[in-house]
């Protein structure tokens, strides 16, 4: 009997540290940042301003699940709007870059109004993530896409001492392979991602 | 060659114009020489975003509604009755396909005003390609090409201020289209038509400015003035010579699109 017991003391704090945690994306710090090639001169960079989602981890068992939701009409390169006289409408015309890619021609938010994306597997290296494979969806496309991370801990908020997690991924893809076909190879087929996330325990 | 075809004036402009001028040319003693506004459609999507319809979005749609019509008015029979039943089966088909068009659109909104839209979306499609039917037996097939090149330009202005370039040079190749049909019928001899040869050009442009007002940025308001466009041509009169004729119901069918560019500008500025 105190042999049971003893067990059950030395076990259920472990069962209790073996439970997945579950983390709420904070919105206010956690952006999906993208580049590309521009005529082949510079680089255009661009973010969209409001993602939302759940990141679980389990570091014992090493497995978790990430889901995010992007609102595709926050994109944001810079661009938002030509004001009537400006430089930029004289030389660009009336509407602005961002406006452009809310179009039918990239994102096409009227009918796809989120860009989604939900892991199929979580990899660790020791008890940080190391890497999130998972699945894209956007303009209405689903691909695999991998994203590795450059950086990765948990633990308190320096400040509000609220027990969290954070890090910076990056991945790749192809535009064209989403159906954002328009103006390959002028505007880059090939798109850098940059994802910094942030996310509280809940 | 990659790069001379990645350019957007060859893609919208040169390409089809071209394509389009040797099926006119091809097709000068049938009936099917109305094709030419399609096939220059064609033509610049190949060019632009090609033929995958794996996500059917209401581009795709667009790029189906637009074959669909050439498909149609090639089918249409040579007609000597009345032109009601035509006009009016025509003006259905055009309202359910802008409907069909927009319909992952108009989901994204609350119930009533979805069917407020399509409501205002069918009637826009169903008016501009039912006014392509005419009243004689067969179209004047120099007014009916000058206003698929005035409708087609039209709409490739408006999706510019709708902030959608794709569509802008759909809407510009559909003109190139209609500009190559034109010049045939000015230079070779008249020879037989489709009774309805602005239908293709009609349905194509009107779900461009569709497209351009539900996923893009111009206003509604503007898109009205374009349904003068089939009308326009035969108030210009009717004279003798075909390249006077071709001229004069330019000039005419362009009006109305120089009244709609105006609104969009207008629209952009505040």
């Amino acid at each position: 009997m105190r042999s049971i017991f003893a067990f059950l003391a030395t076990a259920l704090p472990l069962t209790v540290l073996a439970a997945p945690q579950s983390y709420l994306v904070d919105p206010v710090h956690s952006f999906p940042n993208f580049s590309l090639a521009h005529i082949g001169m510079s680089t255009i960079h661009g973010r969209f301003d409001e993602m939302n989602g759940r990141v679980v981890l389990d570091t014992a068992a090493k497995t978790g699940s990430v889901e995010v939701h992007i609102k595709a009409a926050t994109v944001n390169t810079g661009d938002a709007k030509h004001e009537p006289g400006s430089v930029a409408a004289k030389n660009y015309g009336p509407r602005s870059r961002d406006e452009h890619l809310r179009s039918a021609d990239f994102f096409n938010v009227a009918e796809f109004p989120e860009i989604v994306f939900k892991s199929t597997k979580v990899n660790f290296n020791g008890d940080n993530v190391e890497s999130v494979e998972g699945n894209l969806t956007m303009a209405g496309v689903t691909r695999p896409v991998r994203l590795q991370a450059t950086q990765f801990k948990c633990g308190p908020n320096v400040f509000n001492k609220k027990p969290m997690c954070g890090g910076d991924f990056e991945g790749s893809l192809k535009r064209s392979e989403f159906g954002l076909k328009y103006a390959v190879p002028a505007i880059g087929d090939d798109v850098k991602l940059v994802i910094g996330i942030e996310a509280y325990a809940e | 060659m990659d790069e001379w075809l990645s350019h957007p004036a060859v893609q919208s402009g040169v390409a089809p114009f071209a394509l389009a001028l040797v099926a006119a040319i091809l097709l000068r003693r049938s009936r099917w020489q109305g094709i030419a506004p399609g096939v220059a459609f064609a033509v610049a999507v190949a060019l632009t975003v090609g033929f995958s319809f794996e996500t059917l979005t209401a581009a795709r749609k667009l790029m189906i509604i637009g074959i669909g019509a050439v498909v149609l008015d090639a089918a249409l029979p040579l007609r000597t009755g009345r032109a009601w039943p035509i006009r009016l089966a025509i003006a259905a088909l055009a309202g359910a396909a802008a409907v069909w068009m927009l319909w992952r659109i108009l989901l994204q909104s609350d119930a009533g005003a979805a069917v407020f839209h399509a409501a205002g979306a069918a009637a826009y499609a169903a008016l501009a390609a039912a006014s392509t039917v005419p009243a004689e037996a067969a179209d004047e097939p120099i007014a009916a090409s000058a206003s698929s090149l005035a409708f087609g330009l039209g709409s490739g202005l408006l999706a510019l201020f709708g902030a959608s370039a794709l569509l802008a040079q759909w809407g510009i190749a559909v003109a190139a289209g209609a500009a190559a049909l034109l010049l045939m019928q000015v230079v070779a001899r008249p020879a037989p038509y489709a009774p309805a040869l602005a239908l293709p050009a009609a349905v194509i442009a009107s779900m461009i400015g569709l497209l351009s007002v539900f996923s893009g940025t111009l206003s509604w308001v503007c898109l009205l003035p374009l349904l003068a466009v089939p009308w326009a041509p035969r108030v210009a009169g009717r004279v003798n010579a075909r390249w006077l004729r071709a001229l004069a119901g330019s000039i005419a069918a362009s009006l109305p699109v120089v009244i709609a560019a105006s609104l969009a500008w207008s629209a952009a500025a505040t």
